[in-house]
């Protein structure tokens, strides 16, 4: 990624409030960035192609998940009710970093 | 080749033998995999023959045992591994045929920890294809067919880890090594007459295993007793750097050097989840109630005091459904959307993996937060009851030619069959709660059907990190009464 200073996003910002709102396309926000080439990502297709049959298969299953999930969905939690499970922010060990020193 | 007698032996009985030098590791190797070639097929119980490794194996174990180095009570003592274990050099299929020439360059962890312990790795054994995440109808859901009961081979053997649950009972292993996610031990340990421990979350290692569901997923023994149940969750239980979730508490536990007696469960609180046989659409089999029911009284002959209970009110089924729906989905996304999910043989498995992309984000967080409730609701159980104990499956093995969806035939007087509202059974559904709340148990053969000869399991909960306390509970009762020393006519 391109860095930009402080001088240089005052430039970009200048230009912004001159030109007022334009659309700016992703090779155009490239351009201003630095950068010589942006490559969309590849997006993969949604589902696979299905045959009648199989949209028909699919959408039995949805439904009896939907049924299912009646028993769920119906039950109301109290709003600072987290989930099981635990996000934790943690310092990985790096080669070239002595923990617990100043320096 | 070895007899009869010697290859039904449990692991703690054949590990005493190979010790003493009655047995020889070589020859025990020969004789299963004589047995898995000359059986396996009938019963679709192997995925793949591992004879090269299993000779060398057994040669290095028979060597050191001459030299008098025992690597412990598995030292010698031939296996199978569900076929979702990655092994080095060898196929692993996850039972799907788009996976079917899939080849690990390492083992999983609980293959290298056995293999330390000594064991003898002879067969990769079939499952359910992709462990059944998507969901199936049928027993022929696996690159290696049906997996067959082999009390009764037109029934199937369970699943998703149906070849230890055909391989064990029938004496094609020592022991072989299963996976649970929602079921997927405790069902084909129940069908087919098998004991089998799945350990709670994080006790053993899944690094190496094919994930269904990072938040779920167990890997855990099928024996032909508890003891070895406990033998083998010795040499597999422990930290592993490989896995972030495996626990850092050290696991231990031996056969006691007393024989069970008489009142060896006195004083041992039970809390009985007993279901409902009459509840309309719940399927039960009276024989399983009579087997349950005979199940208990020998644990109370045994001293042990039972209450009946019901579990805490929550949505267990769907709970447990949406969490692996979802994290199977995430993990199997680039299968799925790239049209190889069509390569799998169940038609419901196809549609189910399918429809997994369209779950909410909310429902896996709901259920999540359901599951914060549900830990301590349960955890309070364990303060009043040593262990819970309900049948296995309310009912024993389906016939291999009929699908799970079939209705049942209606009541006499009934137009239709009755068809229950969601969630009915929760209050009875041992196997999502224990799942979801990521507890040990341990399912044993209690009984078998008169007509068909199907084998009907017992199941003990226990709380987190205590397999000792399900495997105390299932011993005793082994000692009493003689169901898991039951062998299948084959031919």
């Amino acid at each position: 990624m391109t860095s930009i200073d402080r001088r240089g996003f005052a430039k970009l910002a200048a230009m912004a409030v001159a030109l007022g709102p334009v659309p700016l396309g992703p090779a155009a926000l490239g351009e201003a960035l630095g950068q010589t080439q942006w490559e969309a990502p590849q997006v993969a297709p949604a589902k696979p192609k299905l045959t009648d049959k199989q949209e028909q298969e699919v959408n039995k299953a949805v439904q009896r998940r939907n049924q299912q999930l009646t028993a769920m969905r119906g039950r109301v939690l109290p709003y600072d009710l987290e989930p099981a499970f635990v996000f934790m922010a943690r310092i990985r060990p790096r080669a070239d970093r002595q923990t617990g020193a100043v320096r | 080749m070895l007899p009869d007698d010697i290859l039904y032996l449990s692991v703690h009985e054949l590990g005493a033998q190979i010790l003493a030098r009655n047995i020889s590791p070589v020859a025990l190797t020969e004789s299963y995999l004589a047995r898995l070639e000359k059986l396996g097929p009938k019963l679709g119980a192997v995925a793949t023959l591992t004879p090269d490794l299993a000779l060398q194996q057994a040669r290095a174990a028979e060597k050191e045992i001459a030299a008098g180095h025992s690597r412990g009570p598995l030292h010698g003592i031939p296996y199978g591994a569900k076929d979702l274990l990655a092994t080095r050099g060898i196929p692993t299929t996850w039972g799907a045929p788009p996976f079917k020439d899939q080849i690990f360059n390492y083992d999983a962890t609980v293959i290298r920890k056995l293999r330390e312990a000594g064991a003898i790795l002879v067969a990769k054994l079939a499952m359910i294809e992709l462990a059944g995440g998507g969901d199936y109808n049928n027993g022929n859901a696996s690159l290696q067919g049906p997996s067959r009961c082999p009390f009764n081979p037109e029934h199937w053997a369970g699943g998703s880890s149906s070849g230890p649950g055909a391989a064990v009972p029938a004496a094609l292993v020592g022991f072989a090594l299963g996976s649970e996610t929602l079921g997927s031990i405790i069902t084909p340990s129940a069908f087919s007459g098998v004991s089998g421990l799945r350990p709670t979350y994080g006790r053993v290692s899944r690094h190496g295993a094919m994930a269904l569901s990072w938040t779920m997923d167990k890997l855990g023994p099928m024996c032909r007793s508890a003891v070895d149940c406990g033998l083998v969750i010795n040499a597999i239980a422990g930290n592993d750097p490989l896995d972030a979730t495996s626990r850092q508490e050290m696991f231990s536990w031996w056969p006691p050097t007393d024989t069970p007696h008489a009142k060896s469960l006195a004083g041992k609180r039970l809390g009985v989840v007993r279901p409902s046989f009459d509840a309309p659409g719940f399927g039960a089999d009276p024989e399983v109630r009579h087997a349950f029911d005979a199940a208990l009284d020998v644990l109370k002959t045994l001293g042990a005091k039972l209450s009946n209970i019901e579990l805490p009110d929550f949505p267990y089924s769907a709970v447990a459904v949406t969490l692996y729906t979802a994290e199977a989905a995430s993990i199997f996304r680039p299968f799925i959307e790239s049209g190889k999910v069509n390569e799998l043989i169940d038609d419901t498995q196809k549609a189910g993996l399918i429809a997994a992309l369209s779950l909410r984000a909310t429902d896996y967080l709901d259920a999540m937060r359901i599951r914060a409730e549900i830990l301590p609701a349960v955890g309070g159980l364990f303060q009043k009851y040593d262990a819970l104990v309900s049948p296995s499956r309310n009912a024993p093995a389906p016939r291999l030619d009929v699908d799970f969806d079939a209705a049942p035939p209606p009541k006499s007087g009934e137009e239709k069959p009755a068809t229950p509202p969601a969630g009915s059974f929760d209050k009875w559904n041992m196997i999502a709660m224990s799942n979801i709340a990521g507890l040990p148990a341990i399912s044993v053969p209690c009984g078998f059907t008169k007509e068909k000869n199907l084998p009907i399991g017992i199941q003990f909960v226990a709380d987190a990190l205590r397999e000792e306390v399900c495997i105390e509970f299932a011993h005793a009762y082994q000692w009493a009464t003689d169901w898991h020393r039951r062998r299948p006519t084959l031919s």
